[in-house]
């Protein structure tokens, strides 16, 4: 296989960072209503600290173990260390930028006023004060920093105040702890129904004189820093995953520190000190034009739920099996959803009504991230209870997932089903759910696949494609599937589904093959790839050998994306667009011209190693012409986006395109609401 | 009524693996397919014994299974073992302990019972398509062979040379030398090299390859797996064997793409194909991936075509016992003659002596082959054919049943079944009273040609009043038969409780 140089691969990390600007870009889309924009910043504030804890913390690692080989582009750890640091800089500035200018004043427009402690007057000032006295006073731990006591241990993400206080003439420092058993920002009441707004921080910082009183103040600054939080264990040592992944919980704020924020204005004393305090070299600090932690916006915004006309219209899911008999809807038809524009709810019900049938024998489901009070739990537990075999695979290990996991975990092996915590070295993936039910005729298997998880929560937000089916040859792959993961077996028998870590690669590889050699042979080639992200730097490869072939390429990938589309000789057949707008495009499907018969798989795997190599995941065949028809319509629309789509550059960079006019999140909603009921 | 689902787990030298079947609207649907590796050969090949660990790790692996067959509704599973649960000496304390355990009882099948459901099974599949060829099952522990001739099973052997097991013997040697493949073929060849013998003269157009590595020679092949049956040209295989016997496992291994564990029986087994391909004048081989699980998902399925099966199988038994006996100068005339009486007997008397077509086949194969110990010497020659009837291999046939036939044949003559005689006392009381019964006819049917002359033109038999009348129509002199048929009818008359008549009639 051809291979290709450094430069035409765009490296994962700036890519990624990329991907963060996109979403940046929507707090500055006048299309988008304000407090829909606040929760925007808010996202790209929390996307970034998961980034600093897992993908920077991961390249610190390597630079640690003086790791130094390229990446896909070209770059060393050290190399991307760098330039993440000098990105991730410019979009904070940024993040603080859109908040202070443009967000701040457009809260103000609309009466939502965010006050320093200076701008309160009056009974304002005499409430705040009194809030301090009562409620925040009595819970603050201030810690002094000596000599002669330990560096205290900071715990990852929060925010602290460090104070620097003259005590008898000597310059002392002293941390603060930001409580988090009040809201981080504080209500002011401004008579019946009217509320101002105050940051927590600032209260403290105006009353410090009160928590050290007879010491003179000199200066003080917010901080916060971020640890990495990657979870590395050797899972063939540990005994019982369980024990091992809540353990790993419970260490997680000890990990090495990788980013050090603070506020922007601190003194140069208070400044050098928490340089020396923390192990930080200069490109891990970033210095921020206003209050640290962008991602508590998130529950501010939608604190204000009754100004509806701040937020997006509300878009109630279609449901077109309402009230329907699932087991009969099924078993007459193979079904798509497209979710979130078509409803949860039958998945919902389609095991509400599976846990209570008489006919029902077993059921066997992957769950990797489930809601807080799932209802799907529910209806599991009640399958139990009723003495179906249920089977449930949990993947104990959805990174940041892992807590909310095990509860219900526990819920379930309480009840009476077969839990089974994952595989090791193996992160379990795939949405799948298999119904065994008996029936006159006989033995009816009962499916469900999906691109997204089983997560009544943010089914409402993440744009995902279900698919129910009784076809026979999928029901004997899917028993394979759940054989294998349960153990049952060591070597599923596939003749329809795609499964990684075995068969993905390999199918991708001869699929874009077969098309290649259609358009050697003078037919047309085309694929079409929707994904979250392309990172497999073979695959990338296999897309370049194809384009440079003549087969043309698009990909909608919303978010990392390492190949470069459009560079003479490599790329001049491939476009890659990204949407990103008010839902989370989460969506994986495959398309192949295949000489005219279109081949059509949807799933769960991304072209990324890891999906393709080092997880279980299921891509799974669309083989109704109908559905196929009506998955082609969801792509047409898809790549006719010009609102919020932007098309990747051979830079690396990309930019929206001239006349913004078509939305095809919403055209979707407009097209499914015109067919069928509402939930 | 026959049952609507069966799940069946077959315990081989290598794995376990269970197969879940559903009958629906007549035809076979497999719902599931499970399979996990288990080396129980290593433990028997090596050790003679199954160790512990293999049991905890067989328990945990059927307490799974069983938990699948629950999710359909299944609580009776069929758990057949061979080979290596078979040659082990601590098999029935391993049968006790796996029953308490997991609460399932395994059936050890013998050699013959586990090729017989092999070769009936690709009877089933091939629909009488194949007329001259060679059948080869290789399995992990031992090695079926049988040749079939005008669509008959006319020769049928068992070596207890498996793929698994010849690796494992020849382990030891495999370090020392690069030519391992040659080693393996002259190994083999020490078994089978009489083989060629047997068969000389005979066309043996097609080539059946069945066992455990069949599916992953047509891997290899480039074939779909998903398919029962394939087939490649006698060059095409060739060449593979040829290219992959240089290999070491590990380097099979990474060229083709498959785990270390199947590419060390892959030599062996493919080596054994081809030396058996070789007795035929096959161009091409045919590969059938069959299994012990759908056999008896089958027969669970469908008992009455299994019945069915199972009777036409009949001819085949028949033409194997007719081949033996050929090889023992058999005297045919008066075998066919025996044969014919006793069947007249054994039907007549039908309503009284209780026994069935099964044991009605046990009696024809006795005829065939109760003289055969005149080959060794005329003196005592039922022990001899009873020494020659228990270590033959008749594919169709249980050793058991075999057994049966032994002791039927040891009795034809003066003997008389005693339960102070050794091989007669081992037997159940069910097969004494076969033993007895059958010895009993084939006594008067023996005694009816007592000259082997075939003096008798023609025989009819009338059973009514309890008593049964032999008509007898000849032309020379038969005194000879009367008196045997008076010092053997005493036996028969005590064992069936019935009076016999001798009615003679002389014709022109």
């Amino acid at each position: 296989m051809k291979t290709f140089a450094y430069k035409n691969f765009i490296n994962r990390e700036l890519s990624w960072l990329e991907f963060n600007l996109r979403v940046l870009e929507e707090t500055y889309d006048e299309l988008n209503p304000l407090l829909e924009k606040l929760k925007f910043l808010a996202i790209t504030a929390s996307n970034l600290d998961e980034f600093f804890m897992v993908r920077v913390a991961g390249l610190k690692e390597q630079v640690k173990a003086h790791f130094f080989a390229k990446d896909i582009s070209g770059l060393t750890s050290l190399d991307q260390i760098k330039k993440i640091s000098d990105k991730t800089h410019f979009l904070i500035t940024k993040q603080y930028h859109v908040y202070n200018k443009f967000l701040l004043p457009q809260l103000k427009n609309e009466d939502i006023n965010i006050y320093t402690y200076n701008a309160l007057v009056g009974l304002q000032k005499k409430y705040i004060d009194d809030y301090f006295e009562d409620i925040i006073f009595p819970i603050l731990t201030p810690l002094a920093i000596d000599s002669s006591r330990p560096f205290p241990l900071l715990k990852n993400k929060a925010i602290y105040i460090a104070v620097s206080l003259d005590v008898a003439g000597e310059n002392k420092t002293a941390f603060i702890q930001l409580p988090t058993v009040f809201p981080r920002i504080i209500k002011i009441p401004e008579g019946l129904n009217n509320y101002s707004y105050i940051f927590a921080e600032e209260i403290i910082c105006k009353n410090l004189n009160k928590l050290f009183e007879g010491n003179k103040i000199n200066s003080y600054t917010t901080f916060r820093i971020t640890r990495s939080a990657d979870l590395l264990f050797d899972e063939e040592g540990a005994e019982d995953l369980l024990i091992e992944i809540e353990k790993q919980i419970k260490q997680r704020k000890l990990g090495d520190l990788v980013r050090l924020e603070i506020q922007k204005g601190c003194s140069s004393l208070l400044k050098s000190f928490l340089l020396s305090s923390f192990p930080v070299k200069k490109e891990d600090v970033y210095y921020c034009d206003g209050p640290l932690d962008l991602s508590h916006l998130m529950s501010f915004a939608t604190s204000f739920y009754q100004y509806d006309t701040l937020f997006y219209k509300h878009n109630i899911p279609i449901n077109p099996l309402l009230g329907k008999d699932m087991f009969k809807e099924i078993a007459s038809k193979d079904i798509l959803l497209h979710l979130p524009y078509q409803s949860f709810v039958p998945i919902i019900a389609l095991l509400q009504q599976a846990s209570i049938d008489d006919g029902v024998l077993a059921i066997k489901q992957t769950l990797y991230r489930v809601s807080s009070d799932s209802p799907i739990i529910k209806a599991l537990i009640t399958a139990a209870k009723n003495d179906k075999q249920v089977t449930v695979l949990v993947e104990l290990k959805a990174r940041f997932d892992e807590e909310n996991n095990i509860t219900w975990a526990r819920k379930l092996e309480e009840a009476g089903c077969h839990v089974i915590y994952g595989l090791p070295n193996l992160k379990i993936h795939s949405k799948t759910l298999l119904i065994v039910r008996k029936e006159r005729a006989g033995i009816k298997r009962y499916m469900h696949f999906s691109t997204g998880n089983y997560n009544d929560k943010t089914a409402k937000l993440y744009t995902d494609i279900s698919f129910f089916t009784t076809r026979e040859s999928l029901a004997n792959d899917i028993s394979s599937f759940f054989n294998f993961l349960t153990g049952y077996t060591e070597k599923p028998i596939m003749k329809k589904l795609v499964t990684s870590p075995t068969h993905t690669r390999a199918f991708f590889e001869k699929k874009l093959d077969d098309e290649i050699s259609n358009v050697k042979a003078g037919v047309k080639g085309h694929f079409i790839g929707v994904m979250n992200s392309l990172v497999d730097r073979k695959l990338i490869e296999k897309f370049y050998e194809a384009s440079c072939a003549g087969v043309k390429i698009q990909l909608l990938v919303r978010g990392v994306c390492c190949l470069k589309p459009k560079v003479k000789n490599v790329s001049e057949n491939i476009s890659v667009i990204s949407i990103v707008g008010r839902y989370l495009e989460h969506t994986r499907l495959y398309y192949f011209y295949n000489n005219n018969s279109p081949l059509v798989y949807l799933g769960s795997a991304d072209l990324m190693p890891r999906n393709l190599d080092r997880r279980v995941e299921v891509l799974f065949p669309i083989e109704e012409p109908l559905l196929i028809k009506s998955i082609l319509n969801i792509i047409n629309m898809q790549l006719s986006d010009t609102t919020k789509a932007r098309y990747l550059k051979s830079d690396g960079t990309y930019s929206y395109f001239k006349h913004r006019t078509n939305n095809s999140q919403q055209l979707l909603y407009d097209y499914y609401s015109n067919q069928e009921t509402t939930d | 009524m026959a049952k609507f689902q069966t799940a069946v787990i077959d315990i081989g030298s290598s794995n376990i693996r269970m197969k879940i079947f559903e009958n629906k609207k007549s035809k076979i649907k497999q719902l599931e397919h499970i399979e996990l590796p288990l080396y129980l050969g290593h433990d028997t090949f090596k050790h003679k014994e199954i160790s512990f660990e293999k049991v905890d790790r067989l328990c945990e692996i059927l307490t799974s299974y069983k938990k699948l067959a629950n999710d359909y509704g299944i609580n009776k599973i069929s758990i057949y073992a061979t080979t290596a649960f078979r040659e082990a000496l601590n098999k029935d304390y391993v049968i006790e302990l796996v029953k308490l355990r997991t609460g399932l009882e395994v059936i050890v099948l013998d050699d013959l019972e586990e090729k017989t459901f092999i070769y009936k099974e690709i009877k089933r599949i091939v629909k009488g398509k194949v007329k001259n060829g060679v059948i080869a099952y290789v399995g992990s522990g031992s090695l079926g062979v049988s040749f079939v001739e005008k669509g008959k099973i006319k020769y049928s052997q068992n070596i207890r040379i498996g793929s698994l097991k010849l690796s494992e013997i020849l382990e030891p040697i495999q370090e020392y030398t690069k030519k391992f493949h040659v080693i393996v073929e002259q190994y083999i060849n020490t078994y089978i090299d009489v083989l060629g013998d047997l068969i000389k003269g005979n066309k043996q157009n097609d080539f059946i390859a069945t066992g455990k590595e069949i599916s992953l020679i047509a891997k290899l092949f480039g074939e779909n797996i998903n398919k029962t049956q394939f087939k490649i040209s006698k060059t095409a295989y060739n060449t593979l064997y040829n290219t992959i016997k240089k290999l070491t496992p590990e380097q099979i291994s990474n060229s083709y793409n498959i785990s270390t564990d199947l590419a060390e029986t892959l030599v062996p087994s493919m080596a054994m194909f081809k030396i058996l391909m070789d007795f035929s004048n096959a161009d091409s081989f045919v590969g059938y991936d069959i299994s012990l699980c759908d056999f008896i998902g089958f027969k669970n399925l469908h008992p009455n075509l299994y019945r069915q099966l199972d009777q036409d199988f009949y001819d085949d038994i028949i033409n194997q016992a007719r081949h033996a006996a050929l090889r023992f100068n058999y005297d045919k005339p008066h075998a066919n003659a025996l044969l014919s009486h006793s069947l007249l007997i054994f039907d007549a008397i039908k309503n009284i002596h209780g026994l069935n077509q099964r044991h009605r086949l046990l009696l024809r194969v006795s005829c065939i082959l109760h003289d055969s110990g005149k080959y060794i010497n005329l003196n005592a020659h039922t022990t001899h054919s009873f020494n020659i009837i228990s270590n033959l291999e008749i594919a169709g046939l249980s050793m058991e049943e075999l057994e049966v036939i032994a002791n039927i044949a040891k009795y034809h003559a003066d003997l008389l079944p005693d339960k102070s005689d050794y091989t007669y006392a081992k037997l159940s009381f069910k097969n004494k009273m076969v033993v007895s019964k059958l010895s009993a006819i084939i006594k008067l049917g023996d005694a009816l040609d007592e000259s082997h002359l075939q003096k008798l033109i023609n025989t009819k038999v009338d059973f009514s009043d309890n008593i049964l009348k032999i008509y007898t129509f000849f032309k020379e002199d038969i005194t000879l038969e009367e008196w045997a048929f008076n010092n053997k009818e005493v036996f028969f008359n005590n064992v069936f409780g019935i009076k016999t008549l001798l009615i003679k009639e002389r014709i022109i």
